[in-house]
């Protein structure tokens, strides 16, 4: 049977490409039970030999705090049962940041398990002359050293060999840690030895040590969880006995720990004597600037959105009048009646008004990737540290925000590297408060139909593309004094640390680049062909039916009364196509959707819609983007015939109340955005929310403060633009 | 034409059994009920770049 190694170290030193180079296609990808953190597993293969590599999540202690942090020190201390035994560590580090990696190499030595360490990087490090000894690290760590770079393959077959041998090979050299630390850990785990019954296991020394220097840790709470609210005192009495003049143990334990990287550093690493500021640092000195590193990011933002306009422009039209003459021809084809209504006003005016925005999808998309590949989001989250740090949370909470303007699922998902519980719930809640890209089609629909086409600053930027940079503000802007607000009242606690490292920048990968537009793409259009595709038959439905005979009978008599009188030519046209017009709009009107819509109108009246943008609204709630759908199914069926070939835009700017006055204006089209830019409309977002809580008062919570949020702010932005006379 | 009822009336009638499939996957947490092929849902990588699969 293969031993089981487990593949630790610091996050972002390339765990996840050695252990792809080493496993290839020999891996499993899972969840912990009970956890949302992701197991992945593999086996790596030599001859007739084979070792199991388990890749842990990436930390830069073993002070367990996280959930990441928690499976990964409970799986190094064998307490899981859904992961086998671990032999041996197989220790990945950055070889061009030695020095800060070696802190947890120092912590995870002390396990006392045979350990290989892999330093990678090398290429980086060669770059930057920073010459390493391996045989002095070697000699000075007590394991084996293999140099490699997995990017380029390099050095990997000598790790393949050395991880073979490994779990007959040797423990580590051990850090000097002050003595009474030691003897106090050595202390506690001889009580815990005599509540061997209780506890299941014998406590090993190196978890009694984690315990005392880690206040508050996970390990300590658990221990507390079985032994009783009285065993703190005991624990407290053994950190007394630890403690050398009130100093705190934590600081204690990395001064010893950094003294002896500091001693292997001397003996084994070169550095150039006069270090010059690589190119990436004096870029950083402008763009991570207070004034002109926040100045960079406006600009940047509104570049990219009149990019977006000017660029996807043509795009759409081409999509646009590709979908409208197939819906012609497909239309033409199917004799008028229940069917055609169902191919053209529903799945044609809603399925491809959705498809419309796919350009503009792919180019946000394209952007993001751009500036993720690049390095340049983690200096985003830099200056966003400081604005977050007035709510009490910090830039950590920045990245799961970010991931969330593509969409909020992986987002949430992201906050699992957040390792106080308070803050992490806090940014869970107010990360679906950025706009995603589902927003992005009703932003554009709106600015596109309502905003006019100015532009400022010499025609560089334009009005509709500062509207698009507002409403993505307005998810920020919001989501500051809400999340202070949590973390005043349900997640009161103090502003976590930060530590936020900053890659240098590269010329972004076109591989890594496409990949990631290809699968938002193929997830637009998935929904488009799955979800939107149901919901548009369903909202169709609701609005054709009953289709009373009542009213074909009252407006067939009109229509003969109308032929057999007097009126002829271009007036007979005319009168016989308003007849069209009004007997369309009462099928509407009194199909199941419009009964329902007249009931909720008055509710959102104060928003300045009327029933059909309510009905939209609320058929959307499963995922934003059903209302461009539903918009293009409701105003194509109450419309008169030659009217459903217009564009979704033309129809909505040629829509009026039943007294004639046009529907919509700016008030109307900036309080439906806002509306979509604060409310919870997205299942999956709240059941993401459940998986990762636990709890279903987490996304019921989520989704009745965003709901009234979004309803109160578009309500005062409605009243405040009509007030200001731009409503009508 | 009752052909055209027939196949209206599947169309309805599979519309709604895939939401409703949709909403029983995501209620019992085997999916997050989005319809979007689930891409995103395995994007979040522990300890490391978020969005990197």
């Amino acid at each position: 049977m293969s031993q089981t190694v487990a593949l630790v170290g610091n996050p972002n030193v390339g765990k996840t490409a050695v252990f792809n180079a080493l496993t290839g296609l020999h891996q499993h990808t899972g969840n912990y039970a009970g956890v949302t953190v992701e197991r992945k597993h593999g086996t790596v293969r030599q001859g007739g030999a084979s070792v199991d590599l388990i890749d842990l999540p990436g930390a830069y202690s073993l002070s367990a705090r996280s959930p990441d942090e928690i499976i990964l020190a409970d799986v190094l201390l064998g307490l899981r049962e859904d992961a086998a035994p671990v032999m041996g560590l197989l220790i990945v580090v950055d070889a061009s940041n030695l020095e800060r990696n070696l802190f947890f190499v120092s912590q995870l030595l002390d396990l006392d398990k045979p350990s290989i360490i892999a330093l990678n990087m090398m290429d980086i490090a060669r770059r930057r002359n920073i010459a390493i000894r391996t045989e002095a690290l070697e000699a000075a760590l007590g394991v084996p050293v293999v140099p490699l770079c997995a990017r380029t393959g390099e050095g990997i077959a000598e790790l393949k060999t050395a991880l073979l041998g490994l779990c007959s090979g040797q423990a580590g050299a051990q850090t000097p840690l002050p003595q009474r630390h030691e003897a106090a850990a050595k202390a506690l785990a001889a009580v815990l030895e005599t509540h061997r019954h209780v506890l299941g296991r014998v406590v090993p020394a190196i978890e009694a040590l984690r315990i005392l220097v880690d206040r508050e840790s996970y390990a300590e709470k658990r221990l507390i969880g079985r032994l009783g609210a009285d065993f703190q005192d005991t624990i407290e009495r053994y950190r007394e006995e630890a403690r050398s003049n009130g100093k705190s143990l934590a600081a204690e334990e990395s001064r010893a720990r950094y003294a002896w990287v500091q001693s292997v550093m001397a003996d084994a690493v070169e550095r150039p004597s006069t270090r010059t500021k690589s190119r990436s640092e004096r870029i950083d000195n402008l763009l991570t600037h207070r004034f002109f590193g926040t100045l960079f990011f406006v600009g940047l933002m509104l570049l990219i959105f009149q990019t977006i306009y000017s660029w996807a422009g043509p795009l759409m039209d081409l999509v646009d009048g590709g979908i409208g003459s197939l819906g012609e021809r497909v239309g033409g084809l199917l004799p008028g009646g229940m069917l055609q209504s169902l191919v053209v006003d529903g799945i044609f005016a809603g399925v491809g008004g959705v498809l419309v925005f796919l350009p503009q999808i792919l180019l946000l998309s394209l952007f993001i990737a751009l500036l993720e590949d690049c390095g340049y989001m983690s200096r985003a989250a830099f200056l966003m540290d400081r604005l977050l740090g007035w709510c009490g949370l910090s830039g950590q909470s920045f990245i799961p925000m970010l991931s969330s303007f593509a969409c909020a699922v992986p987002g949430i998902l992201a906050t699992r590297t957040i390792n106080n519980r308070r803050d992490r719930f806090t940014t869970i809640l107010v990360a679906p408060l950025m706009s995603c890209s589902a927003r992005l089609p009703v932003y554009l629909i709106m600015i596109a139909a309502f905003i006019p086409e100015h532009s400022i600053l010499g025609g560089l930027i334009g009005i509709q593309a500062m509207a698009l940079f507002l409403m993505y503000s307005v998810g920020v802007l919001v989501a500051v004094p809400t999340a202070w607000i949590l973390k005043k009242t349900l997640f009161k606690g103090p502003k976590p640390p930060f530590i936020l490292e900053m890659p240098s920048y590269k010329v972004p990968q076109a591989m890594t680049v496409g990949r990631k537009v290809y699968y938002e793409g193929k997830e637009f259009l998935s929904r488009a062909g799955t979800l939107i595709f149901a919901v548009t038959i369903l909202v169709w439905a609701l609005a054709y039916f009953p289709h009373s005979s009542t009213i074909a009978g009252q407006y067939e008599a009109e229509r003969t009364q109308l032929l057999q009188s007097s009126v002829e030519g271009e007036a007979r046209e005319l009168a016989l196509a308003d007849v069209n017009d009004r007997e369309n709009g009462a099928y509407l009107r009194y199909s199941f959707l419009g009964q329902f819509g007249n009931f909720v109108e008055p509710v959102f009246h104060p928003l300045g819609w009327d029933w059909r943008i309510a009905t939209a609204t609320i058929a959307s709630f499963p995922a934003r983007e059903i209302i461009v759908a539903t918009l293009g199914t409701l105003f194509n069926l109450g419309s008169d015939e030659d009217e459903a070939s217009l564009t979704l835009l033309e129809t909505l700017k040629a829509a009026t109340w039943p007294d004639g006055r046009p529907l919509f204006n700016i008030a109307v089209a900036f309080s439906i955005m806002v509306f979509f830019a604060l409310c919870a409309q997205c299942s999956a977002t709240l059941i993401t929310i459940k998986r990762e809580t636990g709890q279903w008062r987490w996304p019921v919570l989520t989704f009745v403060y965003m709901t009234g949020l979004a309803y109160v702010c578009a309500c005062i932005t409605y009243q405040t633009l009509h007030f200001a006379g731009l409503g009508g | 034409m009752s052909w055209e009822i027939v196949i209206v009336g599947l169309a309805v009638l599979g519309a709604s059994a895939y939401c409703g499939r949709l909403a029983w996957r995501a209620f019992h947490g085997k999916s997050t009920g989005c319809g979007c092929g689930a891409a995103t849902c395995h994007a979040a990588k522990p300890g490391g770049t978020p969005r990197e699969t």
